[in-house]
């Protein structure tokens, strides 16, 4: 089994519960509205928060477990993490930001090339349009051959046709990388197009209700 | 005309300026990006500097310092030497003087820092001592040239501080400014007056390349 994630932590106005696994190759959409804990949830699972009780393990690896003090600061988890508008370093060309955390030189020249951006390498991130900034930035979190992909709606700042072209690069990606992806949206369109399996998240809880309410509208 | 006095100021002001670099980049980290008890405390003894008489602080740090304080006393007992009337005590004196000059600019830079670049470099399995250093840093050094700077001017300007910790012996202790009070004391006003001149020049200079830094420095995001 690839990432088991189950967690218990307060938010002010609602608890966020949940408890879900996802294997290598599999998209999980975590889709509900805005203010749901969604993101909350991916920065736990990144190590950049910290939930009141809970576990997560990756392969029998326990990333966190609450109950035995078990927390494994972000960078030893070695997640890919792509937020939304993406800030790459202002200060460093997107070839310099693509290979920050790469373990092969090689592989991250592939990796922009891949994302069509090879010749946009000696450019600052300012000096990019914003969807080509989100492949950078995919780029980078991938250059470090993460073991889990999070994508906290990383379309969601691009214009539409720019989203629709990423969206499509995504589904031909996902094809090759045999590692668990959790893709955080609103969007159910998104969703739809690009996950296996989805996860309505509504106040904190899995709610599948929320999701034939959403279809049925 | 006796130049040693602004060789000795030049001399002062750059010393502290590196020390100061050194020791205000952590102070700025830990109160922009560590929670902890009595922050609001801590910052204002840091800020202490700004608003106290020079007299007044260089009286404490007369007390502090002399051969009596607890500072005097260690340092005599490790090098045999007082810091009273000496150049490493005015070193000192002017590291506390100037000390909140070299915090705030690194401060205010640390601030504007997009948090989530530090956590883009902590997911990406930087340590926070090497996100300091590849992320932090180069993202502020408009404000590490800011703090360099006033850090540099304050302490080339500096007067009651110096005067009682260190008096004004020629060649050890008698800075620019002590020299232009003495020289007007004893009515040489056109050594005062060219003395003088050369501080505004190094002033003017000094404001010149803030400048240069602030236009050059723009990342443009």
């Amino acid at each position: 089994m690839g990432l088991k994630v189950k967690i218990f932590k307060r938010l002010p106005g609602f608890d966020l519960e949940v408890s879900f696994s996802c294997s290598e190759g599999q998209l999980l959409a975590l889709i509900g509205p805005s203010g749901a804990g969604k993101t909350t949830l991916v920065r736990i699972i990144a190590g950049l928060d910290r939930p009141d009780q809970g576990q997560i393990l990756y392969k029998g690896t326990v990333w966190l477990d609450t109950e035995k003090g078990i927390f494994w600061p972000p960078q030893k988890r070695k997640v890919g993490y792509v937020f939304q508008e993406y800030p790459l370093f202002p200060h460093l060309t997107i070839e310099k930001n693509v290979t920050f955390a790469a373990t092969d030189k090689c592989q991250a020249n592939e990796l922009l090339k891949l994302f069509g951006i090879w010749h946009l390498r000696k450019r600052k991130p300012f000096e990019v349009s914003g969807g080509e900034r989100q492949r950078a930035a995919l780029a980078q979190a991938l250059a470090r051959k993460p073991k889990v992909l999070l994508l906290d709606e990383p379309f969601s700042a691009l214009d539409v046709v720019t989203r629709k072209k990423l969206r499509k690069e995504l589904k031909n990606l996902k094809g090759q990388l045999s590692l668990p992806i959790l893709l955080v949206t609103h969007d159910l369109e998104e969703a739809l197009s690009l996950a296996d399996n989805l996860l309505p998240i509504q106040q904190g809880k899995i709610d599948q209700n929320w999701l034939a309410y959403s279809l049925d509208k | 005309m006796d130049l040693f006095p602004l060789y000795l100021s030049a001399k002062l002001a750059l010393i502290t300026t590196v020390l100061l670099l050194i020791l205000a980049a952590p102070v700025a980290y830990f109160l922009v990006y560590v929670r902890f008890p009595g922050k609001p405390l801590i910052e204002a003894l840091i800020g202490l500097p700004l608003v106290m008489p020079p007299t007044v602080l260089g009286f404490y740090l007369l007390v502090i310092l002399g051969p009596k304080g607890i500072l005097g006393r260690l340092w005599q007992e490790i090098t045999g030497q007082p810091l009273i009337f000496t150049f490493p005590g005015i070193v000192l004196a002017s590291l506390i003087y100037s000390f909140p000059f070299a915090v705030q600019p690194l401060k205010t830079a640390f601030e504007k820092i997009d948090r989530r670049l530090l956590e883009v470099a902590y997911v990406l399995g930087c340590s926070p001592f090497m996100t300091f250093f590849k992320v932090i840093v180069p993202n502020a050094l408009n404000g590490v040239a800011a703090s360099a700077i006033l850090a540099f001017a304050h302490t080339m300007g500096e007067f009651g501080v110096v005067l009682m910790v260190g008096g004004s012996i020629p060649g050890k202790t008698r800075v620019a400014s002590i020299a232009i009070y003495e020289y007007v004391e004893s009515l040489r006003y056109r050594e005062a007056g060219l003395l003088s001149l050369a501080l505004v020049m190094i002033s003017y200079l000094v404001l010149l390349t803030v400048n240069f830094l602030n236009r050059r420095g723009n990342h443009g995001s």
